[in-house]
Parts: structure tokens; sequence; C-alpha cells
């Protein structure tokens, strides 16, 4: 152990002090060395920044449908690809040094307060150097995500593709004469290629593009299911059928099982007590919204939109099974009501599921719902 | 049960109980709901399985699903308890019609 205020701690303290230094000159001192650029891309008397030039080749691509047109306006288009390249490299170079700097700041002032804490004496500094050291953190997590510093790379790559993709579409139309296309086009489109190595544009292309993977990726998904047999949220259409439905079969239902209630509650009193004029006149209610459920299948059975359908009422598909007892009796049903000889509860059973059928297809197909409602629209 | 119908397990509460009563067509009854999976070319589905009896008088046709165990609610009456996918997650639900 060293005593304090001994002239041993004040050596210590003055060559850890001067160490500290030394690694601080170090770090700021190194640099790292960029290539040269060739002396032929620093000439700024070419063809590609003299607006003279420019304006000759310009005139000459405008002169007409000719050969000499067409070399002047392929040179016009190299000349601004060179521009706005040197722009995006020069965007992209300061971009990535600025970015650079920055971390590089963020490292050395975490990694000094993190040295420091180590090195100095005492709580209270300790302490102080550890809240600065907690404030670096913060400002650096802070920085990456508001400057989305950590998203550059692959917004820059996003720029790198869509700029290629819009170069290669100008290059393929070089073969073409000026008057298939134009300077003036040709400008248009290669203003697009600038604007493909902005950051807006790359950000608009990528949300663009991760937007059409979501959905196509979600109607994948839909179509999978639908194959599968698996049932999806109601449509709109096929709310609105089954309600029109409900609309029309509900009050024939209901007049039907009133007139049933009749007749059970008069049946249920004590002999001699039922009035049978009550009976009668809810069995000829009974028997009119047979004869009504008897012209509504015999309309569906004229059909030539639901008659094929038919069959299908007794079917199980993907998605939907039905019990085998339950198919045996709509089969019966099916086969009283076409001998003419059914029951209103065949007639129900029949209509139904013809009418579960029907609505099934409605968002393919809404002929033979329209059909089934004009049938019952025709017999209210 | 008379009818089973696959349900997708995706749906809300209210599109569920949307799709069953679609299902009953006036003239089944829907009698409990069952989870379960669909598979189809090596993908596997959550769905619910909806049973329903046939019912050709007396049919509630209004249905009402309430998350949880509810005993009772205005105006309906309660045909059963089940456990159930709603948005992919299993819950408690308690089906009411009327």
């Amino acid at each position: 152990m060293i005593a304090k205020n001994s002239p041993s701690h004040t050596v210590f303290n003055s060559c850890r002090m001067g160490a500290l230094s030394f690694l601080i000159c170090l770090t700021l001192c190194t640099s790292a060395k960029a290539q040269n650029t060739p002396p032929i891309l620093k000439e700024k008397e070419s063809s590609a920044f003299n607006p003279d030039q420019i304006k000759a080749l310009r005139d000459r691509a405008n002169a007409g449908n000719t050969e000499d047109a067409k070399w002047a306006r392929n040179r016009l288009i190299a000349i601004t690809v060179e521009q706005i390249d040197t722009a995006f490299k020069d965007y992209r170079k300061k971009d990535r040094k600025n970015s650079d700097r920055l971390q590089f700041l963020f490292d050395f002032l975490e990694i000094g307060a993190s040295s420091a804490i180590s090195i100095v004496g005492g709580a209270r500094p300790k302490a102080l150097i550890g809240e600065a050291l907690s404030l670096f953190q913060g400002s650096r997590s802070a920085f990456n995500k508001d400057f989305r510093f950590l998203e550059r790379k692959i917004l820059f790559d996003k720029m790198v593709a869509s700029r290629a993709e819009k170069l290669t579409a100008i290059y393929e139309k070089f073969d073409k004469s000026v008057m298939e296309y134009p300077w003036e086009q040709a400008r248009s489109e290669l203003n697009g290629y600038f604007y493909a190595g902005t950051i807006d544009e790359a950000l608009n292309t990528l949300s663009h593009e991760t937007g059409k993977q979501a959905t196509d990726a979600e109607e994948q998904l839909a179509r999978a299911k639908r194959e599968a047999g698996i049932r999806g949220p109601v449509s709109p259409a096929v709310l609105i059928a089954d309600q029109a439905f409900d609309a029309v079969i509900k009050p024939i239902l209901a007049a039907n099982e009133a007139a049933k209630k009749k007749i059970e509650d008069e049946n249920a009193k004590p002999a001699g007590q039922p009035n049978q004029a009550t009976i009668d006149s809810a069995k000829a209610d009974q028997q009119k919204l047979l004869d009504k459920m008897k012209a509504i299948f015999k309309d569906v059975n004229d059909s030539s939109i639901l008659e094929p359908l038919l069959p299908e009422i007794s079917k199980s598909s993907p998605g939907r099974t039905l019990s085998e007892a339950l198919t045996q009796k709509i089969e019966r049903s099916l086969s009283n009501a076409k001998a003419n000889n059914a029951t209103f509860e065949d007639y129900q059973l029949v209509l139904g599921n013809l009418r579960r059928v029907v609505v099934e297809m409605v968002d393919n197909d809404t002929r033979p719902n329209n059909e089934l409602h004009r049938i019952l629209e025709a017999h209210k | 049960m008379d009818l089973v119908v696959d349900i997708d397990g995706a749906l809300s509460l209210e599109q569920t109980q949307q799709r069953c009563k679609v299902e009953q067509a006036g003239t089944y009854q829907l009698a409990e709901i069952k989870v379960g999976t669909v598979t189809k070319s090596g993908q596997v589905f959550l769905v619910n399985k909806a049973g329903f009896n046939l019912k050709l008088s007396g049919l509630l046709t209004d249905l009402s699903f309430a998350e949880g165990s509810v005993a009772t609610m205005p105006g309906f009456t309660k045909l059963f308890e089940c456990d159930m996918y709603v948005q992919s997650h299993v819950k408690k639900v308690s089906v009411f019609a009327r």
C-alpha cells in the first residue's frame, strides 16, 4: 500500500495521468488513410462538368433522327450518370465519415470514463464519472435511435439496388433511335435514377416492398385456409344474404309453430273441452303453410340454377362435416319433396340446407342466392 | 353432432359469433365449440370446431358470446360454456342465444 500524500503516491498519480494523456493523444492522432483518387476522376474540365460542352451535346441530340444524335444522347446519358454517381458517392462518403466520427467519439468517451472509474480514487469522483458514463451511453443509444445510424446501412443497400435497376433500364434503351427514346425521356428516367439514391426514396421503396410482402403473405395464408375449408370472417355480402333469408323464412316458420302450438294446447285440455273449431282453424293454417312450402320447392326444382344444387345439400365439404344420420335424413326429405309427399319439416330441412349452400356461394356467385330470394319473395 | 364446421381460430369473438349465426342457417342450433387443428399441405391451422344439431322448431337464432364464465344475460338463454380460440388464444367463453 502507498500512503496518501507521500512522494510515491504523487509520482504514481502523475504516471497514471501521463499514461492516460498519452493514450488520448495516440487515439486522436491515428487516422485511416483512404485510397487516392485517380487523376482522371479529379478532372473538372472534362465534358462531365463543362456546361458549354453539355449544351453542345444537347443541341446535337435534338438535331434530328440521326446516328450522330443518338451518339450525342448516349453521351449525355453517360455524363449525367457520372454526375449522379459522383453526387451519390460523395453523399455516402460524407454520411459514413460523420457516422464513424460520432461512433468513435461515443466509444472514446465510454472507454475513457470506464477506465477513469478504475484509475481515480475516492467514492465521490467514482460516482460522478459513473453518472457521466451513463450519460454517454444514454446519448449514444438516443443518437443511434433518432438518427437511424444502425438503419443507414440497410438504406444504402436499398439505394444501391434501386439505382442498379434504374440504370439497367436506361442502358437497355441505348440502341433505340432518338425518335423512339428522345433525350427528354432519358433525362426524366435519369431523374428517377438520381432519386433512387436518396434516403427518402429508399425509405419509400422499403416501405412499399415490405407492405406488399405483408399483403402477399396474408393473401397466401387466407388462400391456404380457404383450401383447407376453414371458415373465416363472414363477408358483408354473406351477412346481407343471410339476414334477407331470415326476413322471409322466419314468419312462415313462426306461423307454422303457432298453429302447431294451438293444436297441442287444445289437445292438452281434458277430454270434451278442446275447441274443435280452433283445432280445425289451426290445421287449415298448417295446410296453407304446407302448400306454400310445396309451391316454393316446385319453383326451386324447376329452376335451372337451383335444381343442380339440390344433390349438394346433403354432402359434406372440406371444413364442414355432416353426420351420416343427417345426410340420410336430408336425402329422405329431398326424395319426399320430389315425390310430392313431403311434410312441412321435410321442406324446412331441404330449403334450410339449400339456403346454407347458396349463402356460402355468395362471394363467388350471387345467382343461386338471388334466384332463391326471387322465389321466396314471389310466395311471401 | 349433426354438423361440424371448422372456424378460423384467428377470428375475434364477434367474428366467430357471426360465423356461427350464419352457419345455423335457420335450421341448426349451435351446441358446442371445441378447439382443434387442421393440417393442409404440411401447414397446421388453429380452428374452433363448432358443432350444430338439427333444430326444426324452437330454434334460437340470435347468438351472443361473452368472454369468461358468465352466468346469465338478460333476454338470452345460456347454451353452454367452452374453451375456444379467440384471435389464436384459448379463452373461456359463455354462449347465449335467444
